[in-house]
């Protein structure tokens, strides 16, 4: 069966919410600084590209974003046929409902404080 | 040789004997049926004693916090004592008492617990016209006295505000035992019962060793109820055990409303048990029964068995309940054992006058020390030094680590119990009390012996 | 309608808020139940005060280390024995606490020279220990004393020692979690940086927010030495006072518990750029997930797949003979927080077990979000439940073991349901791969207990008698 590209997406989202804790740091901007360093260093690994690393914080990015890589490779198989273009559109796509989830729709009060 | 009372000089403490004031008055207040007690201070004040109520009961208690938060502590809390009251009356539709219970924060705070009480008794009676809630307010700051004194406020409390008319002759006997298991509860009903004495128990635990029905109900809480209260003062008389946890009670009874308060020492040993049935006997005009004498004297015949034998002369050092370390080291020279410490663990200046340490001082052939305000460092720092012989610890298991760490035998007694199983079962009152007791410490000198290989082939003939 | 106004809180109507029933397709964008928020007085909480939250839980960990507690005799006796927490030296941590016993004329007049003599005290009598805390409780804090002072006026006069105050009474804050902040937040102020640790290895961690229950910090250590990893500091299971100190030269956090300790992760991040790595230590697949992070992160990827194959070949067998017998069924979990959300996939992908009904005692909504996105639809999500809840909540999913402490779990005995110590384990210790092992044979043992189901049975019943039915 032929999935559609919100079905794709979706299938990705919800195993990266069933799965990563990095979405859900304490505060917005670490979330942030998370879903959009391990999403994109998830594509390029999924699409063969070495993730550019130069900081320790990216490095453990890069760490998640290995691990993430290889459950999605085992649960969601189908991404190992998809372009590296449909990758990276797929990616783009799950950041943002990452980004929508712990961010920007988040019913959680406490992300915006100033103070951890 | 002899005894000497002192009192701890360090200011720092080092191991507590005793939980705080709240801490009794909570035990206290579930010992009535359709109760729970609202304690007004942090969660922890409850959370704490509920689990160490459940460590030693392995039983689960209803006890409710006020849940003082920081604005509270800045505009007062009388707001979440009025809403905790209301909310627990609104939730619990069988609910009859709940003492209120102050902690060293409301009472610093300045809490107005009575105005409080008497606004809350109005929405009440506004709410719920045909239920009748008594809201009993029992002032138990931390800073003052310990669980020992927690108790005692908290039962005369109860009495005081819940028993406030004479009623017609009931013609049955107050009974105020003080803290105790439900094994020594059970205890002083068969005995009570036995001289054909009809009596309520202040509070009635019996329940605090309760069972897994079939049905899943749960029997878990005290069994004193409100008309039991009420008719306190129509008693003929009360039989009052612990002179730190329930004289204050049955006194205030006898000058309020003449029943007779006979306060007699707490029935550890032969001689103090033979002494509580003389008087059971005296009160009622009733003659002792056959059967009492008959377990009388199994208890001693199996004492005799152990006595000078295995007992004698071993020293003992006692920590926990005033009642029970006195009345244990009573119990202790019966059997010919010698107690070196006795260890009181909170400031009360009236134990140096107690005519039973004064009893015992004059008593005393050996070194015997009793420490008032005392801390567990007080036993384990003598206990360090090599030069100090101790054969036996009686005690809580708060101080197990005392007996772990010196290899120092020791017999788990009073509360809390947590680290034996099943003690609250058993009694340590009476002649059944004193056999289970003696029994526990030479089996567990037994195992001591077998253990460090020290003449354990005693045993392979006795 | 998934949030819930339970027939037991009818008269308590604002708990509809902190109580969600999952439905399938939903997430925390459509619901979050409420969170760290004020208690309902008289709602029998499970709640303990913020003092347990930074005394009893992280501060008293500390192997070398003197707890003095300053306030009334309660505070101390209450977070004394009451935690299952060993360590490698003489248990110093189990065995004493410290109070400066105040009484009522401190509490009139001040208690600041009863503190002095109390801490001097202390350091006397245990002349090895050179490292203390210092904690207000309620009535101290409301009198005003001057602990800070007072701590200087020793640390002055006893050249050897160090000496940290948490300034936290009960009352702070809603729950155990206002503790755990101020006692965080305060060691990364106060502490972190002031110890220079001898650097063994090129991979350094710390381990944030273990606190060695049964050992748990000893089962991870095994996997650390032979990873080759130095732990700087475990944050605090196992720790010394001094390790702590040093946190800083770490060059990953690795976070268990982010609810108690997330924030001196963060803080460390953000003043000394290390970077905070989450993981889960219960269960296989999170436990090798989490290896295989830390060995990425550090470039040794080959020892990590080489631990987790040993582990494996150890254990996993082990944990198949108990899936085999624990698939389908079901599960509660009433602790603190985080193990909801370090549980409910753990038993589900490990054990086949599934989760039924959570409760948080000191959960913030950001646990409540990585609880809601682990959990099954069906589920019951509460924060703060009371005792009614409960009987309520049991009655409606029917658990065949509950993960909670030993109270409640006196309490749901009388229901014939048996419980396992999910804060200080039945038989543990429960991280890692054998203690998933420990965990699941600990359930398995639960469920097939004889006794309980005896317990079903009236002895009164009607019966066709044995006589009876030899005649026929």
């Amino acid at each position: 069966m032929i999935k559609t590209q919100n079905e794709k997406v979706r299938e990705l989202f919800l195993y990266v919410q069933e799965r990563c804790l990095w979405q859900f740091f304490s505060r917005a901007r670490d979330r942030e600084t998370n879903i959009n360093a391990i999403t994109r260093m998830a594509g390029e690994l999924l699409t063969g590209t070495r993730p550019k690393i130069e900081t320790p914080i990216e490095k453990q990015c890069f760490a998640d974003a290995v691990e993430l890589v290889v459950g999605i490779k085992s649960h969601q198989s189908w991404i190992l046929e998809e372009s590296p273009e449909a990758i990276s559109g797929l990616m783009d796509e799950l950041k943002d409902e990452l980004l929508d989830l712990a961010v920007k729709s988040a019913k959680n009060g406490e992300l915006t404080w100033q103070a951890y | 040789m002899g005894c000497e009372i002192s009192t701890r000089k360090r200011t720092g403490l080092i191991n507590p004997i005793f939980d705080c004031q709240p801490a009794g008055a909570q035990f206290a207040g579930i010992g009535i049926k359709d109760s729970i007690p609202l304690v007004h201070g942090g969660q922890g004040c409850v959370m704490f004693v509920r689990l160490l109520l459940a460590q030693h009961y392995k039983e689960n208690f209803d006890l409710a916090s006020t849940s003082l938060h920081e604005d509270s502590a800045v505009f007062g809390g009388r707001k979440r004592l009025e809403e905790g009251v209301m909310t627990l009356a609104r939730r619990y539709p069988n609910l009859r008492v709940i003492p209120v219970i102050t902690t060293c924060s409301t009472e610093v705070i300045g809490d107005d617990i009575e105005g409080s009480i008497n606004l809350c008794n109005k929405a009440l009676k506004e709410e719920f016209p045909d239920r009748k809630i008594y809201l009993v307010p029992v002032h138990t700051p931390s800073f003052k006295s310990s669980q020992v004194g927690g108790y005692a406020t908290c039962l005369q409390s109860v009495i005081k505000s819940m028993c406030n008319a004479k009623v017609a002759p009931s013609g049955k006997l107050n009974v105020f035992p003080g803290w105790v298991n439900p094994g020594d509860l059970d205890l002083l009903k068969h005995y009570v019962s036995a001289i054909g004495i009809d009596a309520t128990y202040f509070f009635d635990t019996s329940d605090f060793d309760s069972p897994i029905m079939p049905d899943k109900s749960i029997h878990t809480h005290g069994r004193t109820t409100v008309e039991d209260i009420q008719r306190a003062s129509g008693a003929f008389g009360s039989l009052s055990l612990s002179r730190y946890e329930s004289f204050s009670a049955s006194t205030y009874l006898q000058s309020e409303f003449e029943v007779p308060a006979h306060n007699i020492n707490t029935p550890y040993g032969i001689a103090n048990t033979d002494a509580m049935l003389e008087t059971l006997s005296d009160i009622s005009g009733r003659p002792i029964p056959d059967s009492l004498v008959v377990e009388r004297g199994k208890a001693i015949d199996a004492l005799q068995d152990l006595a000078h034998m295995w007992l004698a002369d071993k020293t003992v050092a006692l920590y926990g309940h005033p009642d029970l370390v006195i009345g244990l080291a009573e119990f202790c020279i019966e059997v010919e054992m010698k107690p070196k410490l006795l260890l009181l663990g909170d400031d009360n200046g009236k134990y140096k006058r107690d005519p039973r340490l004064k009893a015992l001082q004059e008593k005393v052939d050996w070194d015997m020390e009793v420490v008032c305000n005392a801390d567990l460092w007080e036993l384990e720092k003598r206990v360090k030094d090599p030069a100090y012989k101790l054969d036996l610890i009686l005690g809580h298991s708060k101080g197990r680590y005392v007996s772990i760490e010196h290899g120092i035998p020791m017999v788990r007694v009073g509360f809390p119990s947590f680290d034996r199983a099943g003690l609250y079962r058993h009694p340590t009152m009476g002649y059944q009390g004193a056999v289970h007791l003696a029994e526990n410490i030479v089996n567990t000198f037994f195992t001591h012996m077998e253990i460090k290989k020290d003449r354990e082939w005693m045993m392979n003939v006795w | 309608m998934p949030l819930v106004l339970l027939e037991c809180d009818k008269v308590i109507p604002e708990r509809e808020k902190h109580v969600y029933l999952k439905v399938e397709g939903e997430d925390t964008r459509d619901y979050l139940p409420v969170a760290n928020a004020p208690t309902i007085p008289g709602s029998l909480s499970e709640r303990g005060c913020s003092f347990c939250g930074a005394k009893l839980v992280i501060g008293g960990v500390l192997k070398d280390t003197i707890q003095m507690i300053h306030g009334p005799i309660g505070c101390a006796y209450n977070t004394w024995h009451t935690k299952r927490y060993p360590s490698d030296g003489d248990n110093f941590q189990l065995k004493y606490v410290m109070s400066s016993d105040m009484k009522e004329g401190h509490v009139v007049f001040g208690g600041d020279k009863r503190l002095y003599e109390a801490m001097n005290d202390a350091f006397n009598e245990f002349p090895h220990i050179k490292r203390m805390i210092v904690y207000t409780t309620c009535p101290t804090a409301l009198i005003g004393d001057d602990i800070k002072s007072t701590v200087k006026r020793v640390t002055q006069e006893r050249a050897d020692v160090d000496i940290f105050t948490v300034e936290c009474p009960g009352f702070a804050g809603v729950s155990q979690s206002k503790g755990h902040h101020v006692l965080n937040i305060g060691w990364v102020n106060d502490k972190v940086g002031q110890v220079e640790p001898e650097i063994t290895s090129e991979y350094t961690i710390n381990v944030i927010g273990d606190y060695n229950i049964q050992g748990d910090t000893f089962m991870l250590q095994q996997y650390w030495d032979k990873l080759g990893i130095q732990v700087i500091a475990h944050f605090t299971g196992n720790a010394k006072y001094d390790d702590c100190r040093a946190m800083h030269r770490a060059k990953l956090n690795v976070v268990n518990c982010a609810r108690s300790a997330g924030y001196i992760a963060n803080e460390l991040m953000k003043r000394y750029g290390i970077p905070r790595l989450d993981v889960d230590t219960w269960g296989f697949n999170y436990m090798a997930e989490a290896i295989r992070k830390i060995c990425t992160f550090f470039g040794i990827e080959e020892r990590g797949e080489a631990l987790i194959a040993e582990e494996y070949a150890k254990w996993e067998g082990k944990l198949n003979w108990y899936k085999e017998r624990l698939a389908g069924k079901k599960m509660a979990v009433w602790t603190g927080g985080p193990r909801l959300w370090h549980w409910t996939k753990a038993v589900e992908d490990d054990l086949g077990i599934n989760v039924v009904a959570m409760s948080s005692k000191f959960g913030h909504q950001e646990d409540f979000e990585k609880i809601i996105a682990r959990g099954r639809a069906g589920t019951f999500y509460i924060d703060d439940a009371n005792e009614l809840e409960f009987y309520e909540v049991l009655a409606r999913t029917k658990p065949d073991v509950i993960f909670t402490g030993p109270r409640v779990g006196d309490l749901v005995k009388k229901l014939h349901i048996p419980y396992i110590n999910g804060h200080g384990y039945h038989n543990g210790p429960y991280m890692g791969f054998e203690g998933f092992v420990n965990l699941a044979r600990d359930f398995y043992n639960a469920t097939r207990n004889p006794l309980l189901g005896l317990a079903a049975k009236d002895i009164r019943a009607p019966r066709r008698s044995a006589v009876l039915e030899a005649a026929e």
